[in-house]
């Protein structure tokens, strides 16, 4: 039964070939994308093609999507302590519609926009989309519950289980930094929300990333607490989950073929933080050359726009903030391989860094798509 | 100490027919003996269980859906045995591999040379019709792209050891065989990432696996068998299926079977398939094998 010399030699030979063998055929692999049905990227995202990413499904123990109504449907506001709200108040879908009635209805433009980004795409611009959105500002309950001034944080959950949190100085002092309040939405392009989209009333945070917008919202606490709090923080990513200045080719993807000759790159580029006012293309690690950004006035030729948007009827400068913005660039494309990286610097000088390893700090390092050009 | 078992040489050569894997029945090679086995598997799956193991389709983004076989894994396999000695079988594998990941927006397709594997399984005990047995072996990773979408493979050195067990019910012509292992999946990354500068780094949970089979031939020519796998995860999550990357944690039953026709000198020509009506986070596949394995003298 034992193993003489020459049959050890024989095993040891066996594994030298065998890991040579894998070494010799490192990277031996091909890789393809092919790009399926609806393709291309309007600047509003219908609702069919917008993506639908819920934070608690992969977090939260038998997560199941709420079955809300109209009419079952309650947001509670309370104080986490007892003075933190002197009127503890439970809202219904009719007292929302009331409000909006009595003139307190305001619509925004919001690019919606998931910190993770996934590297399979369920629709051409993945875990990204533009919308306006139709809802009453939450101040206006929050006002109506006597949120004690000394609070600060609200802590939001919806009936998913998904929770997160903004400042209370957010609502009292975002108007002074240029923000817009945040709103309870009913109202998706037009149309009441999906029940993927947070049926009847999600909250929609104009800066946030797509975790700030808690969906299916039924109960608000305040709180003097200064902590961070939410699902995703739970997780490690960063508490104010402010969209962070990034931008994409909705054109070219990565491993791509193009033909040669000249070729119209174009995507969309965002920030939280202020609008983005550049965006530059790099071609195999040159320098950074301008890409245009495409005026509002051509995005609403295509996309006609309501009138009713807040930051139309504010006469807001545009690029808008947390608004993608579009552009492009006209690359006259050589025959070879070529890298392509494009990135977004926004009015406040955020520009994106070179290379971000961090997935939990909200930022992205420059897209770069490695292509071929035939 | 195996005159029973060599004198039932035509059920063991269909038994042999019947694996794929590494983690193989409980019998050895004779001294000198090959089985060289050809196959063609294909997996497909419309959902996934979940990590309560719920179904899901995993790449649905409503209204939009895909329901013709979201995940895909196609693969020419070629798994050799050798018996080095009389107690001792050396065991190769490798996979030529296509993977597809179909969502309502692209389809996102890698193929390649998967992992090697390579093994040895060593004659522990044999006594009257049964057989006792260890198996050591090795997935090797081939150095492709293990942060891909889908990726061939999870990248990482795995070592697994196993016991295995068979037993002949001779003069029946039938047998049954059953194996119990352990994976270690240490955190070794032998391929390569996409992103150098990026923090996929996933932590595989150690695994426990059992296969158990049982055969019956008909004309000392046609093996019918029933095959029963068995694959947990040492650790648990609450995270849920990730269509993007291997999961970290998973567990499985499949059930399935075949039939193995010996067609002429040590040629045999085999169908397989098996359902899994049990996971988490795994695919909810139906695997089909189609192969042809050869048995007898290198030369």
């Amino acid at each position: 039964m034992g193993i003489d010399r020459r049959t050890f030699m024989k095993l040891g030979g066996a594994g030298i070939v065998g890991v040579a063998f894998a070494s010799l055929v490192n990277g031996c692999e091909d890789y393809s994308v092919t790009p399926l049905g609806a393709s291309g990227a309007p600047f509003l995202t219908p609702i069919d093609l917008f993506f639908v990413q819920n934070g608690g499904q992969g977090s939260i123990t038998q997560w199941a999507q709420p079955s809300l109504t109209q009419d079952t449907w309650q947001l509670k506001i309370e104080g986490f302590a007892a003075g933190d709200v002197g009127n503890p108040m439970t809202i219904t879908y009719n007292d929302v519609v009331t409000a909006a009635q009595a003139g307190n209805e305001v619509t925004i433009l919001k690019t919606i926009q998931c910190v993770l980004e996934s590297p399979l795409k369920l629709t051409p611009t993945g875990f990204m989309g533009n919308a306006y959105w139709t809802g009453v500002p939450l101040k206006f309950f929050l006002d109506k519950a006597e949120v004690n001034p000394a609070v600060l944080r609200l802590l939001f959950y919806g009936a998913d289980g998904f929770t997160n949190n903004i400042t209370y100085d957010r609502i009292i002092n975002g108007d002074a930094q240029g923000l817009l309040q945040p709103l309870l939405v009913y109202k998706m392009n037009g149309i009441p929300l999906t029940p993927d989209h947070g049926h009847p009333i999600r909250l929609i945070v104009q800066e946030g990333y797509g975790y700030k917008n808690v969906k299916w919202l039924t109960r608000i606490q305040a709180t003097k607490f200064d902590v961070a709090f939410g699902t995703y923080q739970d997780q490690g990513y960063v508490d104010d989950g402010i969209i962070s200045v990034n931008s994409r080719s909705t054109v070219i993807r990565e491993g791509a073929a193009l033909s040669a000759g000249k070729v119209e790159i174009s995507g969309y580029a965002v920030s939280g933080s202020a609008p983005v006012n550049r965006v530059e293309i790099r071609i195999d690690g040159g320098s950074y050359q301008a890409a245009e950004i495409v005026p509002l006035s051509e995005l609403s030729a295509e996309t006609p726009l309501p009138a009713t948007i807040k930051q139309i009827t504010d006469s807001t400068p545009f690029p808008f903030r947390s608004v993608w913005t579009k552009w492009r660039f006209v690359w006259d494309a050589p025959a070879g391989n070529h890298a392509v990286s494009v990135r977004a610097t926004d009015a406040a000088g955020n520009a994106q860094p070179e290379v971000d390893g961090n997935p939990f700090d909200g930022k992205t390092g420059v897209t770069t798509y490695n292509v071929t050009v035939r | 100490m195996q005159p029973r078992i060599q004198r039932l040489p035509a059920i063991l050569v269909l038994i042999m027919a019947a694996y794929s894997q590494a983690s193989a029945g409980g019998w050895v090679q004779d001294l000198g003996k090959v089985y060289a086995k050809l196959s063609y598997n294909a997996s497909s799956a419309n959902t996934v269980y979940k990590f309560d193991g719920a179904l899901k389709y995993p790449t649905d983004n409503p209204p939009f859906t895909v329901r013709d076989y979201p995940i895909v894994d196609r693969e020419l396999s070629l798994y050799i045995e050798y018996g080095l000695t009389k107690d001792l079988t050396l065991i190769g594998s490798t996979t030529v591999k296509r993977v597809i990941i179909t969502s309502p927006a692209e389809r996102k397709q890698v193929q390649g040379l998967g992992d090697v594997g390579l093994s040895a399984r060593y004659l522990l005990a044999s006594f009257d019709q049964q057989v006792v047995s260890a198996t050591l072996g090795l997935a090797i990773p081939t150095g492709y792209t293990r942060d891909l979408t889908p990726p061939l493979g999870s990248g990482n050195l795995n070592v697994e050891l196993s016991g295995n067990y068979g037993i002949s019910f001779y003069p029946a012509p039938a047998y049954a065989t059953a194996s119990l292992g352990f994976r270690l999946r240490p955190s070794i990354f032998l391929s390569k990432k996409q992103d150098p500068q990026g923090t996929f780094d996933p932590n595989y949970s150690n695994e426990v696996f059992s296969d158990m089979e049982a055969g019956y031939t008909l004309f000392d020519r046609v093996l019918l068998h029933g095959v029963a796998r068995f694959l947990f995860s040492t650790r648990t999550d609450n995270n849920d299926f990730d269509v993007e990357h291997p999961p970290e944690t998973q567990r499985y039953i499949k059930l399935g079977g075949g039939v193995i026709v010996d067609v002429y000198k040590g040629i045999q020509v085999s169908v397989d398939a098996l359902a899994t009506p049990y996971g988490v986070k795994a695919s909810n596949s139906i695997d089909l094998s189609f192969g042809v394995a050869y048995a007898g003298k290198l030369f």
